[in-house]
């Protein structure tokens, strides 16, 4: 592989907007040039489908430039020396004119954030009758998820009247109070522990997920499968903060009986400033749930805290569980397959750890890479070690990705595409945007039971037997 | 004196705010001046009063006031340069209010102006006057290697002067390393108490002569009450002081490297209440304090040339390259940092830096890789460069927001060279632009093997996309291109192929079965899928051959043409049947002649194979295409036609309506970033409407009752018509536009629309958001 190939992740620009864009009726207005805008756009818009027609024609030029989603100020070298006031407030009047939205967040861009406008104080006299938020500084090449949860505790923040976000760089919140530890402590054994009771006052057992933003590429199939299991165990999720929830969502959040971290990247910081705001206890996901052991666990911890019956979910898993393994012993009864197979995996320290847990764990494959994105964001750094030192695969982590050969790469599109540039033979799971292409009519998840049966059905048909 | 060929001597004068160096560069100026010397004064402070008192107390019009109000096509340096006394030039940069946008930012863009007229060029000395400290890579500007060769620095005795002298020096060192460009310090009096003790005291710490020391006098004040300098008020002893000045820069003086102190020396040196200035005259020989001159300070004489100046091409054309969004100060469509990338990946065996945080590479990567993954992933098609582009990014993090990315940049290009690439490309982004990184530093880190090339893109800050490209075509040429490579026979350069269309390599391979059949090989692929060597070796084509005849296609034939004397076919890739027709006759001719002429395009040798006969291919297909005609005329024939479009050359499909009997009642061009010039060559009247208003569009569909709509999206109109879509870059060849006649003719004979378009309401109902 070309040693220069690096690994070219999203930053905390990108986790900002994508926050946002996952609230209905908000406005996210980009004050930067339209380079930065219509990629962002074209995700928003993708993701979140806001339009019938890829038409250019449907969207007024200045400002949206044709795109639906995240107008933006188009800034060039004249609004570098003088400043984007004016171009700012043409942008806010022509919204406020033509849109009815509940908020505008305002997010400089990186070179935006140099010039060192007063966001608070232009938008103050500019907007005339929509509340706004005012995001100064998107961070310079901080993590995607350093931004997004930025993103999301500022409209937290403006939503509870407690507005301090703005000169906040990304990354540099801290915590009011101690928290309670609702994590599960150890997913690897099974031995599923919440350290403390929940707050009974609130009697329905109505939930909120947290961590799941609009950048995932299976987002709203993640929502609907764990919406779905909670679902037959009596508990309601009302909504999924800032991916595919309302503003009124977010106000309500208040009243859940427990936040849901699904993915703690994404959701751990929040769930901590939502209990020190709203007094909401959290319970965290030690790692995705992926697979029908992460998911029982998952699932059942839920339902112990919430003290909800979870013998319909069990039921389910069960049913679950059979119709892998029909597939897996009629396939494993001919070839030995999938057992020995090797597998990559290319993603967080989450994700890397949560796939592979299941696929050496449940499959019997063989890790032969892996390709860590942010490493900085460590949180299962130490569980994917012990993982592969308990079986004696920890050689595994040091693999150069490109060079390795394997069946089967989960991997985003980008990096699979690549892979088949080197010839590689192998079958690509995608599990990260950007994708190789494919139009998901039918939500899709790797979350979850069903989940586990997409991913086992991806890898029997990736297989070569 | 005469003036230098090479140009003018460029004189910075740095210091403290308020410490009276618009008054000195003034003064300086107006001695130069009387001594003969053609002198250019560039204000670059946003108070912009550097000029005053040359102008006679006139305040003049900024540069940045002027960009602000006057689209880039019309700029007229005359506007913003004026003559002030004894035919001194004046300039004010200008700049925004206090407090607001980035007044470093705004001197970059002054002079840039500069540049691009050449003023400097005019002049035998220039001398910068700018603010204060050195604030941020934009003040830092003028102290730039490419800028002043000389540095002055006006300090007084009090602390907080000394303090911005020695901040400056601490600029220059960040610059220059062990170069030598500081004349040395003028001291101007404040009357201070043990002040001349104090500045001597720092000079010898420093290791830089007094080189001329102004008093305090009342023939400042009373000159500046009459709105001129002291030298044109007449005061003697002023005059002299700064006559003697003049004079030692004309002779030859004396330069030095810069050698600051660290700011705990200098508060040791001279914080009130630490010390007496003779407690420390015997610090010098303290091992912390700088060494004293060495014997390699240079001496400048004669104002021999300096480095090379930047400019858009010093020694040829010098006519800016813009794009459309440019040329009509039109709202800029992406960035040309991202357009820069996506075509230097095209230098497919070279990386490319961008120099950038890492939103910027993660969104021109994206970019660049989706026009890989959904060919790979319909078809299978691996484009290497779309897929795996060479990029690598310096990751700019807040650390280099404040403090500079150039240490970030020449790491990661020092790990680069650890592979001996033929060429590391680097461009910078808008952050980078705006902080003033130098990327054109980091040429020096060139080696042997591995050539450095720089694009300074600048984000946006240079314009958009289609700037990014231009800028980066004409940058790569002139800095890898060979001129001293001699042309082979039959050999051509394809010029611009589009790096995004998904058809550009169909349509090279349909292409190379023509350039097969006539024995023509194909060079470089100017630039798509390419190698250095094979831009190195541009010369080694006789011939270059557009793939797109639009604007940034005749910009490049105009550069080409001007800067390395390329030869030209009049005919760009053929789409349709009657371009293919014309352009098969007219390379077999080139190719003809050539062989008969060796001094005609494709020149060299007798052609070694022979050209089959061209007529037979245009005869079969001219047979193919009217029987293809026939086939579906009696479906089409009277049908309505309407077209809004943002293609600008329809010819190849307009002409197959034509032959079909189809009723062409409107034809409405839009507004495109990347072209601007309708063409046809269809001799009837056609039904143009240029600029087309969009929000006519439902009107027009109710007035003129189109059986088809053809438009570049497909819309779910309102109004019952066959809407087709047009591609904006079709396929080359004879059969393009037919292809999407026949397919309109199957829909409408076959009555095909789909029921699912009915159901738009169900998504409305449940999913709307």
């Amino acid at each position: 592989m070309n040693p220069i190939m690096t690994n070219i992740t999203p930053d905390s620009l990108s986790g900002i907007l994508f926050a946002l864009e996952g609230v209905d009726k908000i406005c996210t207005l980009l004050n930067g040039p339209t380079g930065c805008k219509f990629y962002h756009s074209a995700i928003s818009d993708n993701q979140r489908i806001f339009q019938h027609e890829l038409d250019p024609m449907n969207h007024h030029e200045d400002f949206f430039f044709g795109q639906p989603r995240i107008p933006s100020t188009y800034l060039d070298k004249r609004d570098y020396v003088y400043g984007s006031r004016d171009k700012l407030n043409m942008a806010i009047k022509y919204i406020e004119a033509n849109f009815d939205y509940e908020m505008i967040c305002i997010v400089n861009s990186p070179g935006a954030a140099l010039i060192g406008d007063d966001l608070e104080g232009i938008l103050s006299s500019a907007c005339q009758h929509t509340p706004y938020v005012t995001i100064q500084t998107p961070g310079f090449s901080e993590n995607i998820s350093t931004g997004y949860e930025y993103g999301v505790i500022s409209l937290l923040e403006k939503l509870s009247g407690n507005d301090q976000a703005d000169n906040v760089s990304t990354g540099s919140r801290s915590t009011k109070s101690p928290h309670p530890t609702m994590t599960v402590n150890d997913c690897q054994d099974g031995q599923a522990s919440i350290l403390s009771s929940l707050n009974k006052k609130n009697q329905e057992p109505v939930v909120n997920l947290l961590g799941l933003p609009i950048y995932k590429n299976y987002y709203d199939g993640d929502i609907k499968e764990i919406t779905r299991l909670l679902g037959m165990c009596g508990i309601k999720v009302a909504s999924s903060l800032c991916s595919d929830c309302s503003l009124e969502d977010i106000r309500n959040l208040k009243n859940g009986a427990l936040n849901i971290v699904v993915d703690r990247e994404y959701g751990e910081k929040t769930a901590k400033w939502l209990y020190d705001h709203t007094g909401v206890k959290y319970f965290v996901s030690p790692c995705l749930p992926i697979g029908f052991e992460e998911t029982e666990k998952f699932i059942k911890s839920i339902c112990h805290v919430l003290n909800c019956s979870d013998a319909p979910f069990i039921e389910e898993a069960e049913r679950a569980r059979a119709l892998a393994y029909i597939q897996l012993s009629r396939l494993n009864s001919l070839t030995g397959l999938p057992r020995g197979v090797g597998f990559a995996v290319k993603g967080s320290y989450n994700q890397c750890f949560s796939y592979s847990n299941f696929l050496i764990r449940y499959l019997g494959m063989i890790p032969r890479a892996f390709l860590v994105d942010d490493p900085e964001v460590d949180f299962l750094k130490n569980d994917l070690n012990a993982l592969l030192e308990e079986r004696h695969m920890a050689s595994m982590l040091s693999k150069d990705f490109y060079d390795e050969d394997f069946h089967i790469a989960i991997a985003d599109g980008s990096t699979i595409a690549k892979l088949k540039l080197l010839k590689k033979e192998f079958s690509g799971i995608e599990n990260s945007l950007p994708s190789m292409g494919y139009i998901n009519v039918i939500p899709k998840t790797h979350l979850g039971l069903n989940g586990a049966l997409l991913l086992i059905e991806q890898i029997l048909n990736g297989l070569i037997f | 004196m005469k003036k230098n060929p090479n140009g003018p001597k460029e004189i910075a004068i740095y210091g403290k705010g308020g410490i009276g160096k618009s008054t000195i560069s003034a003064n300086i100026s107006a001695s130069l001046s009387k001594l003969g010397v053609n002198v250019l004064q560039v204000g670059c402070d946003p108070k912009h009063d550097s000029t005053k008192l040359l102008m006679h107390g006139r305040k003049i019009k900024t540069i940045l006031d002027y960009m602000r109000e006057v689209k880039p096509i019309d700029y007229d340096i005359t506007k913003v340069l004026f003559t002030g006394y004894n035919d001194i030039g004046c300039v004010e940069a200008g700049g925004p209010k206090p407090g607001v946008g980035c007044a470093g930012r705004g001197i970059i863009s002054a002079f840039e102006l500069l540049d691009q007229f050449q003023t400097k060029q005019q002049y035998d000395i220039v001398i910068y006057d700018v603010l204060g400290d050195v604030v941020c890579g934009g003040f830092a500007v003028p102290i730039r290697r490419e800028y002043a060769d000389i540095i002055f620095i006006v300090t007084s005795g009090e602390f907080m002067s000394l303090y911005a002298a020695n901040n400056i020096l601490k600029g220059i060192k960040n610059y220059d390393g062990n170069e030598h460009r500081v004349a040395g310090i003028i001291f101007n009096e404040r009357g201070l108490n043990n002040e001349s003790a104090r500045v001597k005291l720092f000079a010898e710490n420093v290791n830089l002569p007094i080189v001329a020391q102004v008093p305090r006098s009342q023939s400042f004040a009373d000159a500046e009450e009459h709105n001129v300098t002291a030298v044109e008020y007449g005061d003697e002893d002023i005059n002299q002081i700064f006559a003697e000045l003049a004079n030692t820069l004309i002779e030859g003086i004396r330069l030095h490297e810069a050698m600051p102190l660290d700011d705990e020396n200098l508060e040791n040196l001279f914080m009130p209440g630490c010390s007496t200035v003779e407690t420390y005259s015997g610090m010098s020989s303290d091992s912390t304090s700088p060494s004293k001159a060495k014997s390699s300070d240079v001496t400048v004489k004669d104002f021999p040339s300096g480095n090379n100046k930047t400019g858009i091409c010093p020694d040829n054309d010098s006519t800016p390259v813009l794009s459309k969004n440019l040329l009509y100060d039109e709202p800029l469509h992406g960035c040309a940092f991202n357009g820069s990338l996506f075509t230097g990946v095209h230098l497919m065996d070279i990386p490319v830096v961008a120099h950038s945080p890492k939103s910027c590479i993660h969104i021109s990567n994206q970019t660049i890789t989706s026009s890989g993954r959904r060919p790979l992933f319909e078809r299978g098609s691996l484009l290497p460069a779309p897929i795996a582009p060479n990029l690598v990014s310096t990751m700019m993090d807040q650390s280099d927001m404040v403090f500079g990315g150039m240490d970030s940049l020449e790491a990661t290009v020092k790990q680069l060279l650890l592979n001996e690439p033929p060429a590391i490309l680097v461009v910078s982004s808008c952050p980078a632009g705006i902080i003033g990184d130098d990327i054109d530093r980091i040429k020096a880190m060139s080696t042997e093997k591995t050539k450095i090339l720089t694009i300074k893109a600048d984000g946006n800050l240079t314009g958009d996309y289609l700037q990014g490209m231009l800028t980066t075509y004409t940058e790569l040429a002139k800095q890898v291109i060979d001129k001293e490579v001699t042309s082979e026979p039959h050999v051509v350069n394809i010029i611009f192929e589009k790096v995004i269309a998904k058809n550009t390599e169909t349509n090279f391979q349909t292409m190379k079965g023509f350039f097969d059949k006539l024995g023509i090989k194909v060079n470089c692929r100017f630039l798509y899928n390419t190698s250095y060597e094979s831009l190195k070796n541009f010369k080694k084509a006789d011939l270059n051959i557009l793939a797109y005849d639009d604007y940034t296609g005749k910009i490049l034939r105009n550069f080409f043409e001007k800067n390395f004397n390329s030869c030209f076919s009049d005919l760009a890739f053929p789409v349709g049947y009657s371009q293919t027709t014309d352009w098969l006759k007219y390379m077999r001719d080139l190719v003809d002649k050539s062989d008969s002429d060796s001094n005609y395009m494709i020149a060299g040798n007798k052609h070694c194979q022979s050209i089959p006969d061209i007529e037979s291919i245009i005869d079969a297909s001219r047979h193919e295409y009217e029987v293809r005609i026939r086939r579906i005329k009696p479906i089409l024939k009277g049908k309505k036609l309407m077209i809004i479009t943002y293609n600008h050359n329809l010819d190849w499909i307009l002409e197959s309506c034509i032959d079909c009997g189809i009723e062409i009642v409107k034809i409405g061009i839009l507004n495109f970033s990347q072209d601007d010039n309708f063409v046809s060559k269809i001799s009837m009247d056609l039904p143009v409407e240029v600029d087309y208003n969009r929000d006519n569009r439902d009107e027009d569909l109710i007035r003129y009752r189109p059986d088809i709509y053809l438009t570049n999206y497909d819309s779910n109109l309102d109004f019952d018509c066959l809407t087709s879509t047009i591609p904006l870059c079709p396929d080359v060849g004879f059969f393009s536009g037919l292809k999407i006649l026949e397919n309109w003719a199957g829909l409408i004979n076959m009555n095909l629309e789909g029921d699912w378009k009915k159901d738009e309401s169900y998504y409305d109902k449940y999913y709307s958001r």
